[in-house]
């Protein structure tokens, strides 16, 4: 978490950016990202510049070493005047990155790939740092990067600003980046909006990945939980020398313990897809400041039958894991769709297609949390059951975490679920967790609570963990039905003949069982006496206020 | 009659504006508008001393000057011990030796109307400036007729709220023949036949999803507003429908069906009333029409899902989309209940039509008190008592 200066800087900045007319958050966080993508190609010009003067080798440049070329480093332009600097930002440097990813200019797919490979094998041959391959895969999204500031003191305080933030430091960037995005309080269209970090958080350790894991998001948005993936993984994997407290307290994890892992934590861990370039440019750049020099971001309708053509290979049979939580109610091309996907469930809802995509690209074996609205886990139509015969029948569905439903206000009231599944095998019996608070208020405004009972998301993960637990021991079902058999607890297990003989349906009112109190009435004869009473005394009232006028 | 204006009767002390962040969990509760008329309602509390003129204990008389009109304006008695007053409300401190607090209350209570007729404020929120309040005359005669007044208004007003605890009685009467005859539906102790609804059940059918008129059509048509909570029926808000000859039978309910309400808000779904009526009114497409067999009796049912244990039972086990909860008619059927036999489930529902009487007259009977009330305290303030 973000304290302190820092955070009422960026806090400053925001509101500098409102007075100065860009009230779209999306588009702030896209200004401010140029910045800093600016900032940061200028410092790893510096690193390789420093190596190859000790080193007394040539190296690549990104900026060419003529004197325009240089006044594209933000060391030699941030300190220009306001008027000087906009015209020079708009006019010179976001042009340049335009150019960065594609050097030959070309549109062609195909070429861009052969491009993108050669760079691949450049970079392998020790030429260009893998960060600088980064950058210039970030190019490939600042394409139509455009200065949207107007107002000149806005710039010059958004330079000066993004110049006094601590890039340098590799885990306070991230955070930076986080804290910017929280501020995205709209909701998009098409039934986007940003998962609820403290979610993002519980599926992660859920699952539990691990760091030779290849992880997806097909809907990556923000690429939240790939950006919070590898958080998890720092923190997991911090030796005690390579954690330390600041002087807010907070503590920080180097993650040094991953240093084997590095190069496929880099360059193949994560995979992130979406179809909105704005998002593609804010997922890269977050990636990139959480430490991850090679996220492989794409553009990529993950439904559409394009996706055959474009990443055949990661289709299908790909992914040890992945995370979403994909767009409930976007609209969909039908005609567009993966034939493949809707092999599986003949519909035009995505929230069911994303759930079957999801089954086709993970490996055997590999694992699944997804975030569903309620309608997935009883909904009638054909589709629905088909969906949920094949996750029970061919795969094995896991566990199902049942949300209130005000954990996406205010953008939506819908209520949701987590479902976590395998790959492959059948499905003895499910897993269901009754989560009745998330620590949040349920309300509009979400406060955060504290207090017994207002977070049920950690006794959800340490019980899920405890049922993995009895399931690696090969537990008998007997063990399993002692812990977990009680259906009037938060965490219990259903079986999954019991599903099936309740066609498949997997809400989980129609398993779980409430405690009664027992009622208790003053016998019927004795109230009897009581409104005889009463009305006796009405009586009486009534002749006494007679007597009284 | 002798009138006075009510800033001279008595001196008006405003209460205290204790900000939030001086709320606490313990020390002396902070009277508040809301703790004024309903006794349910949670304190703040305040864990400081604060200057004594805010001090408020057992007697005293305090006045709201703030609120939506119609709820909190008016003058109370305080009778929960000691407390801190919270701002808009004063508290009205009177010489006991001239005015009578009894009387004074209902005095400046029968000029609400008026006050709140002239305290300003935008939508649903009001004030009274102080001054205003002052201004308000009253009549104010000899302290003995002050307290022969407050006497007779006192009596009349208990009457009112004597029969208001009657009707509560008659309700909770129900409930307690309920559970007397058939049992605790958890433990069922007299060892009826465990079974669903759908053992009680010949039909149950889907109402009409026509689109229904504000004026015009032959039939009033039933909505699920009509029901109440509390299983029975609110025909204030009608609209109506034709229906062709095929429809009629279809879409309309006869005396002694049982009408469920199968989609509503997680707290509401479900609700359930019979239809008592003689003419026969047509049904909505939110509504489940259902007829009992011969194992089966809609008064039974009803008291069933308006019990506690049934009320449960429905919240725990709708489907909700976006806001909406769901329990569909075959869902409904699924339900558990005691099938208890059919000659007890007679019975009961012949103890729920005579306490049903009963309770209309209950309610006509209060109506009449309260106009009473009202006459006695125009009269008494006109001079005419």
């Amino acid at each position: 978490m973000l304290t302190g200066q820092l955070r009422n800087d960026i806090d400053k900045l925001w509101e500098k950016f409102w007075t100065g007319g860009i009230t779209n958050p999306l588009t702030v966080i896209e200004q401010i990202s140029y910045l800093m993508f600016a900032r940061m190609l200028d410092m790893q010009e510096e690193v390789a510049e420093r190596k190859a003067a000790r080193t007394k080798k040539p190296f690549d440049r990104v900026f060419p070493d003529t004197t325009e070329g240089q006044q594209l480093r933000w060391k030699n332009f941030k300190n220009m005047s306001g008027s000087e600097l906009h015209g020079h930002i708009k006019n010179n440097v976001f042009p340049f990155f335009a150019s960065l990813g594609h050097p030959e200019q070309t549109k062609d797919v195909k070429a861009k790939k052969l491009a993108k490979k050669s760079a691949l094998s450049n970079n392998q041959a020790g030429t260009v740092g893998s960060a600088l391959r980064a950058l210039a895969h970030i190019g490939e999204y600042m394409q139509d990067a455009d200065l949207a500031i107007k107002n000149e003191s806005v710039l010059v305080s958004a330079v000066a600003m993004v110049d006094n933030l601590p890039l340098t430091q590799s885990d306070v960037k991230g955070d930076i980046y986080e804290y910017l995005l929280s501020k995205l309080t709209t909701a998009g269209i098409n039934g986007q909006f940003r998962t609820p970090r403290h979610i993002i958080d519980a599926m992660i350790e859920l699952i539990d990945p691990q760091p030779t894991d290849v992880i997806c998001d097909p809907s990556c948005g923000t690429a939240g939980f790939l950006a919070r993936t590898m958080e998890y993984l720092n923190e997991v994997y911090s030796s005690e020398a390579g954690t330390f407290k600041d002087e807010d307290g907070n503590l920080h994890y180097s993650g040094d313990l991953l240093e084997p892992y590095r190069t496929h934590i880099n360059r193949h861990m994560f995979w992130g897809f979406d179809f909105d370039s704005t998002m593609l440019r804010v997922s890269s750049m977050n990636m990139m400041l959480h430490g991850v020099n090679g996220a492989n971001i794409h553009y990529q309708d993950s439904l559409s039958k394009s996706i055959k053509e474009h990443f055949p290979q990661q289709e299908e049979n790909f992914f040890n894991v992945i995370l979403a939580n994909p767009p409930f109610k976007g609209s969909l091309d039908e005609s567009n769709t993966n034939p493949d996907v809707l092999g599986l469930v003949k519909t035009k809802k995505t929230e069911l297609l994303f759930v079957a995509h999801i089954l086709r690209a993970l490996t055997l074996g590999g694992r699944a949390a997804v975030i569903v609205p309620d309608g997935v886990l009883f909904g009638s139509s054909k589709a629905h059951q088909q969906l949920r015969q094949e996750l029970i029948e061919n795969n094995q569905l896991e566990g199902i975490v049942s949300l209130p439903s005000g954990v996406f206000k205010p953008y939506a009231g819908v209520s949701t679920a987590i479902l976590m599944f395998t790959k492959g095998g059948t499905t003895e019996r499910v897993w269901f967790y009754d989560l009745q608070a998330d620590g949040y208020s349920l309300d509009d405004k979400r406060t955060p609570l504290t207090g017994e009972g207002s977070n049920d998301l950690p006794d959800a993960i340490k019980q899920w963990h405890k049922y993995c637990q009895l399931i690696e021991n090969n537990s008998r079902p007997a063990t399993i039905e002692k812990h977990f058999g009680d259906k009037t607890q938060q965490a219990f297990v259903v079986n999954a003949e019991d599903i099936k003989n309740n066609k498949y349906d997997l809400s989980i009112n129609r398993y779980k069982e409430v405690v009664y109190e027992e009622e208790t009435y003053e016998p019927p004869k004795k109230i009897l006496k009581k409104l005889k009473t009463l009305e006796m005394e009405i009586l009486a009232d009534i002749n006494e206020l007679e007597e009284m006028l | 009659m002798n009138l006075v204006p009510f800033g001279e009767t008595c001196k008006l002390q405003n209460g205290r504006a204790f900000k939030p962040i001086e709320w606490s969990d313990f020390g002396v509760p902070i009277i508040r508008i809301q703790n004024l008329n309903d006794e349910t309602k949670p304190f703040n509390y305040c864990n400081f001393e604060v200057d004594e003129k805010f001090h408020i204990n057992t007697g005293d008389l305090l006045f709201s000057w703030s609120g939506t009109p119609g709820t909190s304006f008016g003058a109370f008695f305080w009778k929960r011990g000691k407390g801190f007053l919270n701002q808009h409300i004063f508290r009205v401190d009177v010489d006991e030796r001239k005015v009578d607090k009894a009387y004074l209350r209902y005095a400046i209570n029968s000029k609400l109307y008026m006050i709140i007729d002239q305290a300003h404020g935008g939508v649903g929120l009001k004030h009274i400036t102080k001054g205003k309040l002052e201004a308000v005359e009253i009549p104010l005669p000899s302290l003995a007729e002050q307290k022969r007044i407050a006497a007779i208004l006192d009596k009349a007003d208990a009457i009112r709220r004597k029969r208001q605890q009657a009707i509560q009685l008659a309700d909770e009467f129900l409930r307690s023949v309920f559970l007397d005859m058939f049992g605790d539906p958890v433990t069922n102790p007299k060892g009826f036949a465990v079974g669903t609804i759908r053992d009680l059940v010949d039909t149950a059918n889907y109402g009409s999803s026509s689109k229904a008129s504000k004026t015009n059509g032959e039939y009033p048509i039933l909505r699920m507003g009509n029901i109440t909570y509390e299983g029975s029926w609110d025909f204030s808000d009608l609209k109506y429908i034709d229906l062709n000859e095929k429809d009629k039978s279809k879409y309309t309910l006869k005396k002694g069906d049982l009408v469920f309400n199968r989609t509503n808000s997680k707290e509401l779904v479900g609700k359930t009333a019979v239809y008592e009526e003689n003419a026969p009114m047509a049904f909505a497409g939110y509504l489940i029409r259902v007829r009992p067999n011969e194992k089966g009796n809609s008064y039974y049912l009803s008291g069933y899902l308006n019990s506690k244990h049934g009320k449960n039972t429905l919240q725990n086990m709708c489907k909700s989309i976006v806001g909406m909860a769901n329990i569909n008619a075959q869902e409904m059927q699924d339900i558990r209940i005691l099938n208890p036999p059919i000659e007890m489930q007679e019975k009961y529902e012949k103890v729920v039509i005579e306490t049903r009487k009963k309770l209309r007259a209950f309610h006509e009977s209060k109506v009449g008190f309260n106009e009473l009330f009202l006459s006695l305290s125009q009269k008494a303030f006109a001079g005419k008592l």
